[in-house]
């Protein structure tokens, strides 16, 4: 059974003159790791907002259609005990602080105070996510005196903590450099091995392409493509969506067009393009 | 880094000191100025040197107090038309018996209770007070705001600093004489406002997918606990108090 589940969900926002989305079905499997992609002001956020019950409670706008959350819808359910469900990170990391906790330490523990997890597990558990982010030396730093590559960090570890069965997680690598985004991935990696469901929003599609399951793209309030990563991520179509291909796949598209290599399937990730190339040579 | 409260008087439960603080509060208004500066005071300064940092205390004290003080006092001086006796008189200025009484205990009351509540909050996190009444079934969200209250005053002040930058990056002059400053200090007003209140609704959102209003019982992660010592210390003073009001009440009535 789908762990999330979107039935033909239609967004508008309350001042806004247009839908930004519309018709949007989807469902995501227990375990899934899934991508979504799109230009800037698509809708991402939103969709996201949608899947964690934040719209239409605190965004107001008109929306139709369902969110069901292992089958049960989730506007009936309280907003406060969704947080046991389903964790959200936000784009921007600056107000993802609680506002009343004096240190990182304290910051990261909020929500598990929150949700009556017991002291001792509480301490347990922030050590262990302090150490998987890289963010220790943060400890006793007040939480707002932070860069924005340490927010973005210590807000994902605020969330992740908790240790919901869905992860919403939105750009959490945005402000941070090449050494951060791929500890950050390699937490999103551990927390998919663990079987937890994960929604990401990123541009940054090489790293997409290394980790995800599936790719859904959105464009013009409709999700235009919903697919596993490498097929997504080979078909050129998608530039024409304002979106961009892997690295890879733009070198194995250009070298395809010289004539120079074919490519059974356009490579997505260096380990594909390595593999093709290498059994070629042989 | 964070400065943590030191000193033996921040190990104690923090209603602990709440009720020493109510009490000397009460008791220094019902009894008069003898009391309150040569038995309150100099207890409140005594427990003062156990807060860790009581040249900080004094500083403060003294800082905040003395020139307020000094100003209560001569100003109920000058007030007095009483016809009690005149202790010194030159040209327009008067000084009686009874304004000297009026002026120390009026003041003697403003002096314990600034110094009482300055002590406690020298002694005592915000924080551990907030939960310590949320442990005596204080709600959670009243907790939240008397907290996140006091930390926006610092943010709002930092916000306030971003904003005068961005403007002097702009070319506006912020800085030079107090027309210039406050020329420049009200169109900052306008982003600070809305910006603090747009941030207001993200911060909502932050509170509720971090579990801020799930139905479980609330656990907290600093251990604050009230000791077998809180509970003779917060029942000496209530028992302590009581004696002294029913002794001023009985020098009242006899």
């Amino acid at each position: 059974m789908a762990v999330l589940e979107l039935l033909d969900v239609t967004f508008k926002y309350q001042l806004a003159k247009e839908t930004i989305l519309e018709n949007i079905s989807l469902s995501i499997e227990k375990g899934e790791f899934i991508a979504l992609v799109g230009r800037n002001g698509v809708g991402k956020t939103t969709l996201c907002s949608i899947m964690r019950g934040l719209i239409p409670t605190f965004h107001t706008g008109t929306m139709s259609g369902k969110v069901l959350l292992n089958g049960l819808d989730i506007n009936e359910m309280s907003i406060g005990d969704l947080a046991l469900h389903i964790g959200f990170v936000f784009q921007n990391p600056f107000v993802q602080v609680s506002g009343v906790k004096q240190t990182v330490f304290e910051e990261v523990a909020y929500g598990l105070e929150n949700l009556g997890v017991e002291r001792s597990e509480i301490i347990r558990r922030v050590e262990v996510m302090l150490q998987q982010l890289n963010i220790e030396h943060l400890r006793s730093k007040h939480p707002m005196q932070l860069s924005g590559g340490q927010s973005q960090r210590v807000a994902l570890a605020s969330v992740l903590v908790m240790d919901p069965e869905i992860l919403i997680i939105d750009e959490p690598t945005s402000q941070l450099d090449p050494q951060g985004t791929e500890e950050v991935f390699e937490t999103i990696r551990l927390l998919k091995e663990r079987k937890k469901t994960i929604i990401l929003v990123e541009h940054k599609v090489d790293w997409v392409a290394e980790y995800a399951d599936r790719v859904i793209v959105i464009n013009d309030k409709h999700i235009v493509k919903d697919a596993s990563t490498s097929e997504v991520f080979s078909d050129p179509m998608l530039l024409n969506t304002g979106n961009n291909l892997p690295h890879v796949a733009l070198l194995a598209l250009r070298l395809q067009e010289l004539g120079k290599v074919n490519f059974d399937l356009i490579p997505t990730t260096l380990d594909e393009a390595y593999d093709q190339l290498k059994g070629r040579e042989q | 880094m964070l400065e943590r409260k030191k000193g033996p008087l921040s190990k104690l439960y923090p209603l602990t000191k709440l009720v020493f603080l109510l009490c000397s509060i009460v008791l220094s208004i019902v009894f008069d100025w003898k009391f309150g500066y040569l038995v309150m005071v100099p207890l409140i300064l005594f427990l003062a040197l156990f807060s860790g940092n009581f040249i900080g205390f004094m500083k403060k004290f003294i800082g905040a107090l003395l020139l307020f003080v000094i100003f209560v006092f001569i100003f109920k001086i000058m007030l007095d038309n009483s016809d009690s006796q005149i202790v010194f008189q030159w040209q327009f200025i008067v000084i009686r018996v009874q304004g000297l009484i009026d002026g120390l205990n009026q003041t003697s009351v403003l002096v314990v209770m600034a110094a009482v509540v300055l002590l406690f909050f020298e002694t005592t996190e915000v924080e551990d007070l907030m939960i310590s009444l949320q442990q005596r079934k204080v709600s959670h969200v009243v907790s939240y705001i008397v907290l996140s209250t006091l930390q926006m005053i610092p943010d709002m002040v930092n916000r306030s600093k971003v904003i005068m930058q961005a403007q002097q990056a702009r070319g506006i002059e912020t800085e030079g004489n107090i027309f210039l400053r406050v020329r420049a200090f009200f169109p900052s007003l306008g982003p600070l406002i809305i910006s603090s209140i747009s941030e207001l609704e993200e911060r909502a959102i932050t509170l509720e997918v971090r579990g801020f209003s799930a139905s479980v019982q609330k656990t907290f992660l600093k251990d604050i606990r009230s000791r077998k010592i809180d509970t003779i210390l917060s029942i000496a003073f209530i028992l302590l108090s009581i004696v002294l009001l029913g002794w001023r009440i009985y020098l009242w009535l006899f």
